[in-house]
């Protein structure tokens, strides 16, 4: 039995880009398939943002031990939102003795937009032109004039909050009203200012305002406080609130979960690819799809792993891989580097509700803008994700009081009102040397899938960048009058941060690079991939914003080579 | 759409179907025993590896023992002597094995001291521990005074060890598919004393033989520590 239907388009993936790609091509009338390979999500039963602890077993913290069953489990994830995760159990990758990579996926309808950070930061030149500002690696072949156009476009869909803040390394934007700081939040910012630093509220993709008459089915935030637990009204962008909905109101969007691919098929005779096997997840049926163009956007590494499991005769190192970078360039952010404590004048004050706010303030990069603010240490740069505020759990309770009984209380009761944080989000360095393969020893996942093995190590640069930010951290705690409990950490591992990208990277030289500027493949015409496999570099921002925006730029490109016959 | 006309209306092919493969097994190690299930055509099956002998071969670890199976509404079923050869594994990023013990004495001793074990969860990820640390405690910065990564290098562990197991009876356990060619993937995450054993002697062994300049000595110590743990 062979198929038969050719859609217009196939999506691989449902997440930030495979939602905004269905959206886009389903409004220029393309009929698109949009194959997911995790479950359908049901708001209703799978949403838990307005559970209370007490609702929950074990007060939503889940029973002792089973942060441990899985990887993914051990930070992201809380207890009311485990089921949005995939387990590594039956989705496994390999690493080297000593090099642990941790790789959190979301395999469900909506992907990771169900409960991403939803921090949405433009990049800008500095970024995109890394390279020729200080000489290392490449750079993107676009510019922040081509992108700026899609950034303006996204932030009015999907609904960003923040303020425009005269920075030139973080482009202003199209923003609702930003979130007010908190009281703390208000003191890290004067103290962050006394040091030279800027620190401005968080662009999150967030309603602070009622909705625009397109944003159907999407409500004011309301400040609940667990937007990582799916929101309830929508007031977070997510694919199932936003894009997804409105390409299936065009009745040109199908939408298949439970498809896990393969790999994409091509045709040997043209050169281009023609469809996708696929299993389904839950009967195990080996299946197949076909359309004239493929949108490959799984997430960085689902996408890449696709890509080298799409081995052929005429691609023998996976999809157009003559080049052989396919797999490298792989990055993260790093974390786990800042400083915390607490302001004096802010204890024993009343308690405020202040738990329900979703995001913190920000301390953008200051380090290697230009001559003047240059490291002798280290390239690029790092900004810190900073917060203050009285949440239910206070973490001071446990690692900053000690004791126990009606004083250990006593103490938690005056400090809660009063904890400061500061964390890195820093930058890494895009290097061939890291990379992902498929497991050369056969590894493969429930499905026989062969997986990916990870290769990925820091270098010497994000070291002494996290040295700086560990210093700099508690410099700046102090300017602003907190008393400092802790300072330093650990790099995170690299991969737990969850900003996992390059791999299929874009470029003007097909030598050297995977995608061309639009994020078309050189060498397959009719694929594209617009997740975050094809960031050149990482910045130190979060890169969703960045993702959907190239999206939209792929799919207005796609659209019109389309008509005039080109693929 | 476009203006082209669409010809055929069949969503997807479907492949001729062949007999099923169990391609991989999900299992935990409680205890000395991995202990997993999988679920098919509706029906779950309980699954168990009592591995009785560790080895090292081709500079891989080798496991032998027993595979159970508990078919739905059959009694158990298994199979002795069935190999599991390590091909690769997964490096952990967390909590990590504690150590203290086993390298003050031998695997008996690690019973007794737990609370700093627990001391060690409860702090969590974003107070990632070297070994020995104490929960509160900072982490040592490098030689450079650079902070270090968590769960890397000298601080990293396994996390999931995945072997291939030399080829099943299908018919024999009550499994109807092809199991000729089953993944075990045994993930470490100890809840009792003997399990953490394990977890820090298998990481080291797989550090030992792993490394740029592989140390078969330290490989042997830990499979001979195994071999004493899995046959007490």
């Amino acid at each position: 039995m062979r198929s038969a239907k050719r859609y217009d388009a196939l999506i691989i993936g449902s997440g930030a880009s495979g939602g905004m790609a269905a959206k886009e091509l389903t409004a220029r009338g393309f009929e698109v398939l949009v194959l997911e390979a995790g479950p359908p999500v049901n708001p209703t039963r799978d949403f838990s943002s307005h559970t209370w602890p007490y609702q929950m077993m074990y007060r939503g913290f889940g029973p002792p031990g089973w942060k441990q069953q899985e990887q993914w489990m051990q930070d992201t994830a809380s207890y009311y939102s485990r089921h949005f995760y995939v387990k590594d159990s039956e989705h496994p990758y390999t690493t080297d003795p000593g090099k642990p990579f941790m790789w959190v996926r979301a395999r469900i309808v909506g992907g990771k937009t169900l409960h991403w950070g939803r921090l949405s930061w433009r990049l800008s030149d500095l970024d995109f032109k890394a390279a020729s500002h200080d000489g290392f690696g490449d750079d993107w072949p676009i510019s922040y004039a081509e992108m700026a156009p899609y950034y303006d476009r996204v932030e009015e869909f999907i609904g960003v909050s923040g303020n425009n803040d005269g920075l030139t390394h973080v482009p202003d934007g199209k923003y609702m009203p930003a979130m007010p700081m908190t009281c703390g939040e208000n003191l890290l910012r004067k103290g962050s200012e006394k040091t030279g630093r800027p620190a401005i509220s968080s662009r999150v993709a967030m309603l602070t305002t009622q909705p625009k008459s397109f944003m159907k089915g999407r409500r004011k935030c309301h400040y609940c406080g667990h937007c990582g637990d799916g929101c309830d009204v929508n007031a977070m962008f997510s694919s199932v609130a936003s894009t997804l909905p409105i390409a299936a109101a065009t009745g040109r969007m199908t939408l298949r979960p439970n498809s896990i691919v393969r790999h994409i098929i091509t045709d040997s005779d043209t050169g281009k690819a023609k469809g996708v096997a696929f299993v389904d997840r839950v009967t195990h049926q080996e299946l197949e799809a076909y359309a004239k163009v493929i949108i490959v956007a799984a997430s960085t590494l689902e996408s890449t792993r696709i890509l080298l499991n799409s081995k052929s005769r005429d691609h023998s190192q996976g999809l157009g891989n003559s080049s052989g970078v396919l797999g490298r360039y792989l990055v993260d952010h790093f974390g786990g580097i800042g400083a915390s404590g607490f302001f004096p004048v802010l204890a024993g004050r009343d308690p405020v509700n202040e738990d329900g706010k979703a995001t913190g303030i920000f301390i953008p990069r200051f380090r290697n803008l230009d001559a003047k603010t240059k490291h002798p240490k280290f390239l690029r740069g790092y900004g810190f994700e900073c917060g203050s505020a009285t949440p239910m759990f206070p973490g001071i309770a446990r690692r900053a009081i000690s004791g126990f009984g009606p004083e250990y209380k006593k103490q938690v009761r005056r400090f809660y009102t009063a904890p400061v944080g500061m964390t890195v989000r820093a930058a890494m360095l895009s290097r061939f040397e890291n990379y992902a393969e498929i497991d050369p020893d056969g590894v493969v996942d429930a499905w026989g899938v062969p997986v990916l093995k990870m290769h990925i190590q820091y270098s010497d640069n994000e070291r002494e960048m996290a040295k700086d930010a560990a210093d700099t951290s508690e410099e700046i705690l102090r300017a602003a009058g907190a008393e400092v409990v802790s300072t330093g950490g650990q790099l995170t591992a690299p991969g737990r941060i969850i900003h996992e990208l390059g791999t299929a990277r874009m470029g003007n030289d097909p030598k050297t690079s995977i995608l061309n500027k639009f994020n078309q493949m050189h060498e397959v015409k009719n694929v594209f991939v617009t997740d975050g496999a094809a960031f050149v570099s990482s910045a130190n921002h979060n890169p969703t914003l960045t993702i959907l925006a190239l999206t939209v730029r792929a799919c207005d490109y796609l659209a019109d080579e389309y008509k005039r016959g080109n693929i | 759409m476009l203006g082209q006309e669409k010809t055929r209306t069949t969503p997807v092919a479907v492949s001729a179907s062949k007999q099923r493969k169990l391609h991989a097994i999900h299992a935990l190690l409680r205890g000395r025993i991995f202990v997993g299930q999988f679920k098919a055509q509706g029906h779950t099956y309980d699954v168990t590896f009592a591995p009785a002998e560790a080895s090292i071969a081709e500079q891989k670890l080798v496991l032998r023992g027993r595979f159970t199976v508990k078919p739905p509404q059959q009694s158990l079923r298994s199979t002795d002597q069935v190999e599991a050869r390590l091909v690769a594994t997964q490096g952990g990023v967390g909590v990590s094995p504690v150590r203290r013990q086993l390298l003050t004495g031998t695997a008996q001793t690690a019973q007794t001291a737990t609370s700093d074990q627990k001391l060690e969860q409860e702090g969590g990820p974003e107070t990632e521990l070297q070994p020995g640390l104490h929960a509160f405690d900072k982490p040592k910065p490098d030689a450079l005074g650079r902070p270090t990564v968590e769960s890397t290098d000298a601080l990293g562990f396994v996390a999931v060890l995945y072997f291939h197991l030399s080829p099943l009876d299908g018919e024999q356990l009550g499994i109807p598919f092809d199991v000729s060619k089953v993944q075990l993937g045994g993930r470490l995450a100890p809840t009792d004393d003997r399990a953490r054993d394990l977890q820090f002697l298998f990481s080291d062994l797989v550090m030992a033989l792993g490394s740029e300049h592989p140390d078969q000595e330290t490989a042997n110590n830990c499979a001979e520590q195994i071999n004493r743990i899995l046959q007490e």
